[in-house]
């Protein structure tokens, strides 16, 4: 699967690269949200993990972007900190997927990917 | 025309003086700028070779039978071994297992934490905690420890939670919290220093995260002879909604410090029972202004018609801040008859009462 992973933090931004790479994804990285929305539109990828908290444009503003403008039915995993509940209900207001809370095990993040393929591909 | 020329010899003098400054200056900042220049692209370098043992860390996974020389959990390729020897590579290597450690869990988590360990991380931290005086060194040790959850260290860091830098006990008390939740609460029964709002704010936060498992003491606290210690406790009686502390809480009204009864009323609001109005309000004469308002603004939450022929005296007060919460209390106890309530009142017409009306009736059309 083509997994498109935003997230500012380099060394998370690796570690879930890694963490899919293994279980054999192909994953293209990006470390702001307007990086992120001109990726989607050239890569489409299967599947988008976003953080909430990023440079320039939000995760939030990266979902509303991919609900509205792209017409691929792409799921969307947001990963925010503790406390932002209320951006994560809000993130499912604009149609995100699923959300991982930080800190998250990479296991538990594969699992999802896993999970969102399974329900993808049915 | 001597005194001229010695002038201006002094002001050549002066200039190439200034020009020699103005240039040593300017040096010393092009070297200073490309000696912190070469430092991070170092750092930036020796990061990526790091961020390779790290991610060998991360996710493996130890062969069940087989067995690293000294018993070690992961065998370090003898590169990094080398590597890891020097000052700079080893504090690379700390923050950024510090930084990852913080946004992940589970297994990988766990193997962080080992690789710490056994790089001996964990001894330099305690060093820091130990060997060193300065206030900086020794709160960053005690940060780091709390971070990878070194929890045998617990006695070390423990005895720092009344210190009297304020950095190193703030420190200590959220490492307690970290590594004991609710119990590590104890500290409250010892310290002598206060405790700033700022670390009570973070306290709370870092207790939101941990099961609630009662709060042994509490009692003590709402008496401690610290005063920051009773606003804490009342803070968590009112976070955690504490009903039956209710008289123990009543008593810090006696309290002779302002700030302790302003949060005592406000903790009173949240656990309120028939008893505090009329207790509100048996204190409500002896308080000083700030006290009175906050009690004003709690009669306005708890909403007992009892306390109306109370709230009516009170619009006769000169301060015209009581006056407004007294009939904003009025409004909200009384329901739709606040407005005659208020209208009744003898100076209903005048100022600032006309004012005071018609701004409440706006409130309420709202």
């Amino acid at each position: 699967m083509k997994i498109l992973v935003a997230e500012d933090d380099p060394i998370m931004l690796k570690t879930i690269q890694l963490r899919l790479r293994k279980d054999g994804h192909e994953v293209i990285c990006v470390m702001d949200g307007n990086e992120a929305m001109k990726e989607i539109e050239v890569v489409l990828p299967d599947i988008i993990i976003t953080d909430i908290m990023m440079p320039y444009s939000s995760g939030l503003e990266i979902v509303a972007f991919v609900k509205r403008n792209i017409p691929k039915k792409i799921p969307v995993i947001i990963l925010s900190a503790m406390g932002q509940e209320n951006v994560v209900v809000e993130a499912f207001g604009l149609g995100a997927d699923d959300f991982v809370i930080k800190p998250f095990s990479p296991n538990e993040l594969s699992v999802r990917v896993k999970r969102l393929e399974l329900k993808t591909n049915n | 025309m001597k005194i001229i020329s010695i002038g201006i010899l002094l002001l050549i003098h002066l200039a190439i003086g200034f020009l020699v400054a103005f240039l040593l200056i300017v040096a010393a900042i092009f070297l200073y700028l490309s000696y912190k220049k070469r430092l991070f692209r170092k750092r930036e370098r020796l990061k990526k070779k790091i961020y390779l043992l790290i991610e060998k860390a991360l996710f493996y996974e130890p062969p069940s039978l087989q067995k690293t020389e000294n018993n070690a959990w992961m065998k370090i390729p003898f590169k990094f071994q080398a590597l890891l020897k020097k000052k700079l590579p080893r504090a690379v290597l700390r923050t950024e297992i510090l930084q990852v450690q913080k946004n992940i869990s589970g297994a990988s988590r766990d193997n962080l934490q080992k690789l710490y360990e056994q790089l001996g991380l964990k001894q330099d931290a305690l060093k820091k905690l130990n060997r060193f005086r300065q206030w900086y060194i020794k709160a960053e040790g005690i940060q780091e420890l709390s971070i990878m959850n070194q929890r045998d260290c617990l006695r070390s860091i423990y005895r720092y939670v009344n210190d009297k830098n304020e950095y190193i006990r703030m420190e200590a008390q959220s490492a307690a919290i970290n590594f004991l939740g609710f119990h590590g609460l104890r500290f409250l029964n010892i310290i002598s220093y206060p405790l700033s709002e700022w670390q009570q704010l973070k306290l709370l936060e870092q207790l939101s995260h941990k099961p609630v498992l009662g709060f042994k003491g509490i009692t003590a606290w709402l008496q401690s002879p610290n005063d920051s210690v009773i606003t804490f406790a009342l803070k968590l009686v009112r976070v955690y909604r504490c009903f039956e502390l209710h008289d123990t809480v009543a008593k810090c009204m006696e309290h002779s410090n302002v700030e302790v009864k302003k949060s005592c009323i406000i903790t009173l609001t949240d656990i309120y029972t028939e008893d505090t109005a009329p207790l509100l309000i048996w204190h409500y004469a002896t308080e000083d202004t700030d006290c009175r308002l906050a009690t004003l603004h709690a009669l306005c939450q708890i909403r007992d018609p009892e306390t109306i022929s109370f709230l009516t005296e009170q619009l006769q007060d000169e301060n015209n801040d009581l006056k407004l919460a007294a009939a904003k209390a009025i409004m909200a106890t009384a329901g739709s008859d606040g407005i005659n309530v208020l209208n009744a009142y003898t100076e209903a017409q005048s100022h600032p009462w006309h004012e005071i009306i018609q701004q409440l009736k706006a409130e309420a059309a709202v």
